[in-house]
């Protein structure tokens, strides 16, 4: 286990390095100078001079990507509209994505894996069809629209819950609920289609032929199978939400990372761009390697590999 | 591509008999054709220029003069539907056909020519895969600007690293069969092996990895639009138009309705006809 650690975060490392490297060159991909990017329409010469020094943007190119890197973990590199270092600004929305996600994956693992083992034990039932088809309808649906139908149900019609920011418990609900369907949808798919295989197996048929009780056998023996694969595409989900969020974050004001970084493009705060968006690259790729370290710890065969 | 067809599974027709058979399939084709025949169709058929503000009918619900009603300045959602269908299907057939040849050609050439190649291109992919669902797009469209060009650019980047992945797969699959041994033998080149023959017989991951992108690529259109990175107003755009009905959701919960019913069935109609003809071109895997 040891050495398959030590050879992932290998593996990981020149992941890092291009990530970090695509988000620093995003400012010199941008058409155009970038001190003068920065500055925006309107801005003297003096003020283009004074960006360019501060960014250090005359400098060497591996030199500047060395000034981001530092800057961003030492606080040198500040926000542009708020003139905080970017770390201290990120932090607290960092936070609160996490937070939502965190929720959503709870509710769609709940969720997706009780309709999942529903469907499978009751295969070709109307229960089956009904998860089935909640699982084709989560796939396609655009989740910030999602989100309207949501706060137009129990917002705008119930008046049950707040239409957005983030206050208490009840503005939780929506955001993690449109958040987590979707996934949910997945989950189940993977669930239902992992169980069903288990179920087929030798070992299920000898255990119900010893007369093991059916319950039993499907929630201890058949169960602890079939959740190897879900703890994947749980881990993937999570994953994929720390940058999907951008969507429902939009959708309830939610005051997140992704929301920050969009908020930022259009305040052409560009380092709090960069480093947003080098964030939650990151914390994907930890994921990732967490889901990968986890996965080979349930099922010791695929170390070997 | 129907060559390809031929090729791998007998005939066309056999292909299209499955689908027809396929239930999920069929609804699939049916949504596809009719919302690319509304796209097509769209000068003919909607009844007032998406544009066209009139500012004494705004936020008016579903009526006889506007079915799916108005939005805030007055425009009659149906028609902006109807133009928003023309907007997000040539975008993403674009982005979609640029991807599918640049990344098969660029995921067939890591694995056939293999080694540095092979590290290169998919090591490259790999960085690209770290930026977590949409946030690619996001990144492309900061450096960019919004922009309809700029869109298909940022669409075809995210859907590149998946052809990829894909082509490797299958040509990894098909280069030590003995039909390639043979063209070598015969003394074709290298790269003529890998079009001529290699390829060929992976189009059909490919055909269904391109179906379900278009799916995806809409996503992402109409996302984009929703967080004001995509098509700008005043251009009809579905996930634009959301982004607008957002704001007025007490007064005019129509206006929040209706554009999301066109991503959502067109999405779902993509995905429908991209699994069954999964299931039609590769009838083993039916169970997957």
């Amino acid at each position: 286990m040891k050495n398959y650690l030590v050879r992932r975060l290998l593996l990981i490392l020149p992941i890092l390095v291009g990530v970090s490297l695509l988000s620093f060159l995003m400012l010199h991909l941008i058409p155009g100078d970038p001190a003068r990017v920065i500055a925006g329409q309107g801005a003297t010469l003096d003020d283009i001079q004074a960006i360019r020094d501060e960014f250090g943007l005359d400098k060497p190119l591996v030199q500047q990507y060395w000034m981001f890197i530092s800057g961003l973990f030492s606080g040198k590199l500040k926000s542009i509209s708020s003139q905080q270092p970017v770390i201290r600004d990120m932090l607290p929305s960092f936070g609160n994505t996490v937070q939502l996600a965190g929720l959503s994956i709870v509710v769609a693992t709940l969720l997706g894996v009780l309709l999942g083992i529903t469907a499978a034990t009751h295969k070709n039932s109307w229960i089956d069809n009904l998860s089935m088809g909640f699982s084709l309808v989560g796939v396609s649906m655009p989740i910030f629209w999602l989100g309207i139908l949501l706060i137009l149900l129990f917002s705008v019609t119930l008046h049950w819950l707040p239409v957005g920011g983030k206050s208490g418990f009840a503005s939780f609900i929506l955001p993690s609920l449109t958040l987590g369907l979707p996934a949910a949808a997945i989950v189940a798919r993977m669930t239902r289609a992992s169980m069903l295989e288990i179920l087929n197996q030798d070992f299920i048929r000898t255990a119900i032929s010893n007369g093991l009780p059916r319950k039993q056998v499907v929630y201890k023996y058949a169960l602890r199978n079939a959740m190897i694969p879900v703890v994947t595409v749980v881990g993937l989900q999570f994953g994929y939400m720390l940058g999907g969020a951008v969507l429902t974050e939009s959708v309830f004001g939610w005051p997140g990372l992704g929301r920050m970084v969009v908020t930022s493009i259009f305040t052409r705060d560009y380092p709090l761009v960069q480093s947003g968006i080098l964030l939650i690259a990151m914390s994907f790729v930890f994921v990732n390697l967490g889901v990968d370290l986890l996965y080979s710890s349930i099922d010791p065969r695929l170390r070997r590999k | 591509m129907l060559v390809g067809l031929e090729r791998r599974s007998g005939s066309f027709s056999v292909v299209w008999r499955r689908i027809r058979k396929n239930r999920m399939a069929a609804i699939g084709a049916f949504i596809v054709l009719f919302v690319v025949g509304v796209a097509l169709l769209a000068p003919w058929i909607s009844p007032y220029r998406p544009e066209a503000t009139d500012l004494m009918a705004s936020l008016e619900g579903p009526s006889k003069a506007h079915w799916f009603g108005t939005d805030i300045y007055g425009r009659d959602i149906l028609s902006r539907i109807i133009w928003g269908a023309r907007v997000s299907f040539s975008i993403s057939f674009l982005a979609v056909l640029l991807s599918s040849i640049l990344g098969v050609l660029l995921g067939a050439i890591a694995a056939f020519f293999g080694k540095v190649f092979d590290e290169i291109i998919m090591r490259t992919f790999d960085i690209l895969l770290s930026f977590p669902d949409i946030l690619l797009a996001i990144a492309i469209m900061a450096i960019l600007g919004p922009g309809q060009n700029n869109l298909v650019f940022a669409i075809t980047i995210y859907s590149l690293p998946q052809f990829a992945r894909i082509a490797r797969g299958a040509v990894l699959g098909e280069k030590n069969r003995e039909y390639v041994d043979a063209a070598r033998l015969s003394g074709e080149s290298e790269f003529s092996i890998l079009v001529r023959y290699v390829l060929p017989n992976t189009l059909s991951p490919i055909i269904v990895q391109a179906t379900l992108r278009v799916a995806y690529a809409i996503l992402i259109i109409s996302g984009l639009g929703f967080l004001g990175l995509g098509i700008q107003p005043p251009t009809p755009e579905w996930g634009t138009d959301l982004s607008v009905a957002r704001n007025y959701l007490r007064v005019a919960p129509h206006t929040g309705i209706f554009p999301g019913i066109a991503i959502f069935l067109t999405v779902m109609g993509f995905n429908f006809f991209g699994d069954g003809l999964n299931e039609a071109l590769n009838p083993r895997m039916k169970d997957r």
